[in-house]
């Protein structure tokens, strides 16, 4: 009987349910349909800097817009509430942006669609100057960006330690950028005493190692570096003493530090004492020229494919060489000033050499390397290929600079290497083109595209001389930017950003 | 009545809060090698160059729960099956598993001897039972070492390294190697070191022919005719 009562009670409650006053809000209500645009669906930045992009809206009715808020959003965070969005990077990379109309009494969200925002890094491009300042080993960069017609500079003083928090430690040498595959660029700063050279992501600047930790055993002894190259698949150190060290890239999109450096320095018959690394666009030449003072010949290392990259093999010309030109597989009692690489073709390029010969005579000679993986040819050119520059204001600390890809050699003379000369190689006539008076050149090189070529000072100025066949015919020469307060210089680059341009 | 099922169903309620003790392999311990016994260990004094001694870790796993306190077992030679001379090894001196602990390593030492020059012997090992220990699974309870001091082909010497770095493996080509490098055993997370090992060992044949002093294979071959790796 109690068990029916409780059934029953239980049923009545639920019955009751039904009687409660559903007091919900079914009205409809009519939404303000809105179209959103953007002034810019794809916006680029430079880190720390601000980037601008408007909303733009439409509304299906113009005479009611006043009850909607705004959001955007970057990546999933609410950054404003305004129709343009202010956005600061403060990450290198791309980073997607929202709009979102937000109508205030139904709560309705209309989102427009994606727009992009890519922050650069500011160190892409531009000059890169090593310094010694106040004591300290700096690395200053000036970028340059175009406004109209004009090209303005930035100058960035002391990178380094705005990315690192430090000091650099050592003394400085010389800097180098480099790429691997689709990785890079990075920055191998050369440096003397203290932790050793060290690379740099060439994008934040921050250290990424040092060149001692990037040996199988260990620093080799005694070691201290002279020139790296960064080949596709064989990366090559070179010291001091003239001895090279290897590493072999798998994959070179995998990025540079994947292997390590033999801490055993190459063998080759007759061994070698290396005293220039003559660098060339490797992605077209495929190859890396070496010059062995030891048995004053010239070496070339393959790198196009892994199949055949870091096979050494002598230059072997197989003709006769022409009257009183210096043989390259025997260069005798004639001192190599100066090699470079230019015309880079795919499969090839074509070099140009500077001899001091016991005479104290300066021959300028050239000859062509065609390269792949069964062919390693020299050819001497049919014209062209031996001339006596010795009337050049040309002295032991001489800086040598050969356009890529226009025919002229800019060199550094007088007795304080304070004249800055051209030496235009199809009309044979050499040129100064500004006298420092005493102030000491300390590096040269020309930017991207070679009708600008950047000197530096051994006193801390950094100028950018229009080097355009106009300027260089005419009399006065033209200044395009200088800067000063760098300390006490050391080197100069020009950063190309990547391996596309390099060394073009 | 109604009282008694109202307290059958009160004490099922209750049946679901009763702790199972789960049981393990068995209620004993057992100790085995992580090694199976069809994985014998093949190796050569020669690897090992000056070296008259080699300690060799053997790692034991142990199957149930782990130990309150130390627990001993045994590992005897299996005579029958041994052709090892007892002056050629010396057997673990400790054998007890630590506590609190699934693995455990105890070492063998196997020692050079003048007659291992001329011939392999083999040294057969087994896990007997302890105190509280038992051997375990029948294939991880016995091991096999093969060892000598004669030069045999190792086994990194595979076909990667005869194609890309060192060429075909000949008896006096890793003599040299050795005698190049300093190394004759290449553990497999070492394998990257190959490429330089090898090339150290190319620039010392090339280093000796231009010496005048080119090393030749027994076949009449210049032995830096074969080594294929690049540099």
């Amino acid at each position: 009987m109690k068990s029916k009562i409780i059934f029953i009670g239980v049923l009545n409650i639920l019955l009751l349910y039904g009687c409660l006053k559903d007091k919900g809000n079914y009205d409809y209500k009519e939404i303000n349909k809105v179209k959103i645009y953007y002034s810019a669906y794809t916006a680029f930045a430079i880190l720390g800097d601000a980037v601008e992009i408007e909303a733009i809206l439409r509304f299906e009715n113009k005479s009611d817009t006043t009850r909607f808020k705004y959001e955007w959003n970057v990546n999933g965070e609410i950054v404003s509430h305004g129709k343009v969005l202010k956005y600061v990077g403060k990450q290198i990379g791309s980073f997607y942006g929202q709009f979102t109309v937000i109508d205030t009494i139904t709560g309705f969200r209309q989102i427009g669609r994606n727009v992009m925002i890519v922050v650069n890094s500011p160190y892409n491009k531009g000059w890169a100057i090593l310094s010694k300042k106040n004591g300290q080993t700096e690395i200053s960069q000036i970028n340059l960006k175009t406004q109209g017609t004009d090209v303005v500079y930035y100058p960035f003083y002391n990178i380094y330690k705005t990315a690192n928090e430090e000091n650099i430690q050592g003394e400085p040498i010389a800097l180098v950028e480099h790429y691997s595959g689709s990785k890079g660029p990075e920055i191998l700063v050369m440096l003397e005493g203290g932790e050793g050279s060290m690379e740099l992501d060439g994008k934040t600047m921050k250290r990424t190692i040092y060149t001692s930790q990037e040996f199988i055993d260990g620093y080799p002894e005694d070691f201290s570096i002279k020139d790296v190259s960064y080949l596709q698949y064989t990366n090559v150190i070179l010291d001091r003493k003239g001895n090279i060290y290897t590493r072999y890239i798998k994959k070179p999109n995998n990025g540079f530090h994947q292997t390590a450096y033999n801490s055993t320095p190459v063998y080759i018959p007759k061994g070698m004492k290396i005293t220039h690394l003559i660098h060339s666009n490797f992605n077209k030449t495929n190859h890396l020229m070496m010059f062995d003072e030891k048995n004053r010949r010239f070496l070339v290392m393959g790198s196009g494919t892994p199949s055949h990259s870091g096979e050494i093999s002598e230059l072997f010309y197989n003709a006769e060489y022409p009257q009183n030109y210096i043989p390259l597989d025997n260069t005798g009692e004639n001192k190599l000033l100066y090699a470079s690489a230019y015309n880079q073709i795919f499969g090839g390029c074509e070099y140009m050499v500077i001899f001091k010969t016991p005479e104290n005579k300066y021959i300028y000679q050239t000859f062509a390397v065609e390269f792949g993986s069964s062919l390693k040819k020299l050819r001497i050119p049919s014209k062209d290929f031996y001339k006596d520059i010795s009337e050049a204001d040309i002295t032991d600390k001489t800086i040598f600079w050969r356009l890529k890809t226009r025919n002229f050699l800019f060199f550094t003379g007088g007795i304080d290497n304070d004249i800055l000369y051209y030496y235009d190689i199809d009309r044979e006539k050499i040129k100064a083109i500004d006298h420092f008076e005493g102030r000491e050149i300390v590096s040269i090189h020309p930017k991207s595209g070679n009708l600008e070529m950047g000197v530096c000072l051994k006193d801390g100025e950094f100028r950018v001389y229009d080097i355009t066949l106009e300027t260089l015919l005419s009399d006065t020469p033209v200044i395009l930017y200088e800067e000063s307060g760098f300390g006490e210089i050391v080197h100069l680059i020009w950063r190309y950003g990547n391996s596309g341009y390099i060394l073009n | 009545m109604e009282k008694l099922i109202y307290i059958f169903l009160f004490t099922l309620f209750f049946t679901g809060c009763k702790k199972e003790e789960i049981k393990f392999y068995s209620d004993k311990n057992y100790v085995q090698f992580v090694k199976s016994y069809a994985d014998s260990t093949v190796l050569s004094f020669f690897y090992y160059a000056g070296e008259n001694e080699i300690i060799i870790p053997i790692v034991l796993k142990l199957i149930g729960k782990p130990l309150q306190e130390s627990g001993q077992f045994k590992i005897s030679v299996v005579d029958e099956e041994t052709t090892a001379l007892p002056d050629y090894y010396k057997m673990p001196e400790k054998t007890f598993f630590k506590p609190g602990q699934y693995m455990d390593t105890v070492y063998l030492t196997l020692k050079n001897a003048p007659e291992l020059r001329n011939r392999e012997v083999r040294l057969v090992i087994e896990l007997q039972e302890g105190e509280i220990l038992y051997p375990g699974q029948f294939y991880y309870s016995r091991l096999i070492y093969r060892f000598s001091d004669l030069i045999l082909k190792p086994e990194w010497w595979d076909e990667l390294v005869e194609k890309s770095y060192l060429g075909k493996y000949s008896e006096k080509k890793f003599r040299y190697f050795m005698l190049a490098t300093g190394v004759g055993i290449i553990r497999d997370e070492e394998r990257d070191k190959l490429w330089a090992l090898s090339l150290k060992f190319k620039y010392y044949l090339r280093k000796l022919k231009d010496e005048g002093r080119p090393v030749i294979e027994d076949n009449g071959m210049d032995m830096l005719d074969g080594i294929p790796v690049l540099g």
